[in-house]
This record gives structure tokens, sequence and C-alpha cells, in this order.
């Protein structure tokens, strides 16, 4: 059984994130791969590469500095949560 | 990567007459469907901010909307990105001997044919609709003497062009195979005769 009066911290938010992350680069790896093995031998090639990693860099940048302002550690109040939802769905209850 | 100077198994005499890939349109609509998915969270933002300003600074729900939003821009310069390089990675490299087809379909589908300028039986080239008549793209089919079209260069820019250039290296091949075999032939008949 679950206390929900304990609460869950926010981090849990960052594990699927995390995930996903992991996905991303699985994906960008393979992408990478492609256009140096099979991509003409041109500054195209090369221009698409560090576009790709360019723009990889500047979105986990931005998403760095705007994840870390936040207090993951303040706890996820299920109780109260659930209690809203019943009232605001349900509130004959 | 690919020389188009230096193609695997290449013949000292062999030359690139075109190098192809789909017209700038196909890349256009990606990256201008990428700056629409970038705009729309910005927008909402803004939408928040006005109606809902409070939202933003609450513990729970600030963090959740950047997480989201973090997690929908990677995904989209993801998938904008896999497209582009399944257009860069597409291409048609004709030379004065073969045609060479390669294809990139997703993470893990890639296929690579070529096939000989002296198979060929027919080109066509096909231009259909408002906007590739307009920007003069379409594609070209290559038809050989098995029933199936294998070869189909696709979305390429000025296609009629290319059917031109296709048709003059296939009679130039064929007329080449012809003086070859030709002057060959006297030789092999002597080499019959001194034989028996």
């Amino acid at each position: 059984m679950i206390d929900l009066s304990a609460g869950i911290p926010l981090a849990i938010l960052l594990i699927p994130y995390g995930l996903f992350v992991l996905l991303y680069l699985f994906f960008v790896s393979f992408n990478l791969y492609h256009l140096w093995h099979y991509g003409t031998a041109d500054w195209k090639t090369k221009t698409i590469i560090f576009c790709y990693i360019a723009g990889t860099v500047l979105i986990a940048y931005a998403s760095f500095v705007a994840l870390s302002g936040y207090n993951w550690m303040t706890p996820i109040d299920l109780q109260e949560i659930f209690s809203s939802i019943t009232s605001k769905s349900l509130p004959s209850l | 990567m690919i020389n188009s100077n230096r193609l695997p198994n290449q013949r000292p005499d062999e030359k690139t007459l075109l190098l192809l890939r789909r017209h700038w349109v196909v890349p256009f609509k990606i990256c201008a469907f990428f700056l629409f998915s970038v705009a729309i969270p910005v927008g909402v933002y803004f939408l928040i901010l006005s109606e809902f300003p409070n939202l933003l600074t609450d513990p729970l729900v600030g963090p959740t909307l950047a997480v989201a939003a973090s997690f929908y821009y990677l995904a989209i310069w993801m998938l904008a990105f896999q497209e582009i390089v399944n257009y860069y990675l597409d291409m048609w490299i004709v030379t004065t001997e073969r045609v060479v087809n390669i294809e990139q379909f997703g993470l893990f589908v890639r296929t690579a044919s070529e096939l000989h300028l002296e198979n060929i039986m027919d080109v066509t080239s096909e231009v259909r609709g408002m906007l590739h008549t307009f920007l003069n793209y379409g594609d070209v089919m290559l038809q050989t003497a098995a029933e199936k079209t294998r070869f189909h260069f696709k979305q390429i820019p000025r296609p009629e062009l290319v059917r031109q250039i296709i048709l003059k290296a296939v009679d130039e091949d064929r007329s080449r195979h012809q003086r070859v075999a030709t002057s060959s032939a006297p030789l092999s008949q002597s080499n019959d005769s001194h034989a028996h």
C-alpha cells in the first residue's frame, strides 16, 4: 500500500524524460553514422552534421537552464490532487 | 563517405554525369513544418502568461510544463532531422556506364542498386500537379526488360532534362559497345582460324 500522505518527489517526472533522452541519443548516433558513412564527401554533409549537433546542444542547454531553476525535491501531494479531481468531477461526493 | 568521382567498382573511363537528389521543395516543406511546430509552444506560453499568469510559477505545474516543452522540442528536432537525413541520403547517380539508385527508409532500411545503361529499354519523365509544373520537378522512371520498374527517380528537379541526358548516355553507351564488338570480332575470328 502506497502512503499517499508522504508524497513523491517531483523528480519522478525526470525518469520518463531521461528514458526519452536515451532514445533520442540512440537516434542521433544512428543518423550521424548514416550521414558520415553514406553521405557525399563534400561540405553539405559536414554542414548537416554540424547543424544536427548544434541543434541538439542548443536544445540540451536550453532544457538544462529551464529545468535547473526548479526544486525537484518538492513532494507531489497525491491526496490533494485526487481530492481536487474528485471534488471537480464528482461534486456530490 | 560517397565520392561522386570515385564510385565503388568504377571503371577507369567511367565518368559521373548526374548526382541527383529530390527537389529543394522537399527539405523546404520539412523546415516549414519544423518552424510551425516550434512556434506552437511559444503561442501556448504567451496564452498561459496572459490568461493564467500564476500557473507558470506553481511549484508543480511549472516544472511539469518545462519537462513537457523540452520533451516536445527534442521530439520535433529528432523527427525533422530524421526526414532531412532520409532526404539527403536518397540519391541517384548517372554515369557513362550505369545508374546507381540509393534510398534510405527510416533508421534501419537502406537499399542500393545499380543498372547498366545497356539494359535500359525506356525512360519516362512525369511532371504531375500545379506546384510540380511551376517549380519544374517530377519523377523519372527507367524501364528495363523486366516487368517491374526498379529505378524510379522521385521528385527530382528538371525531369525532362534528366530524361534526355540518360537517353543520350544510353545511346553513347550502345554505340561504344558496338564499336568494341566490331573491333574485337576480326580478332576472335582469326583466333578461331588459328585454333582450327
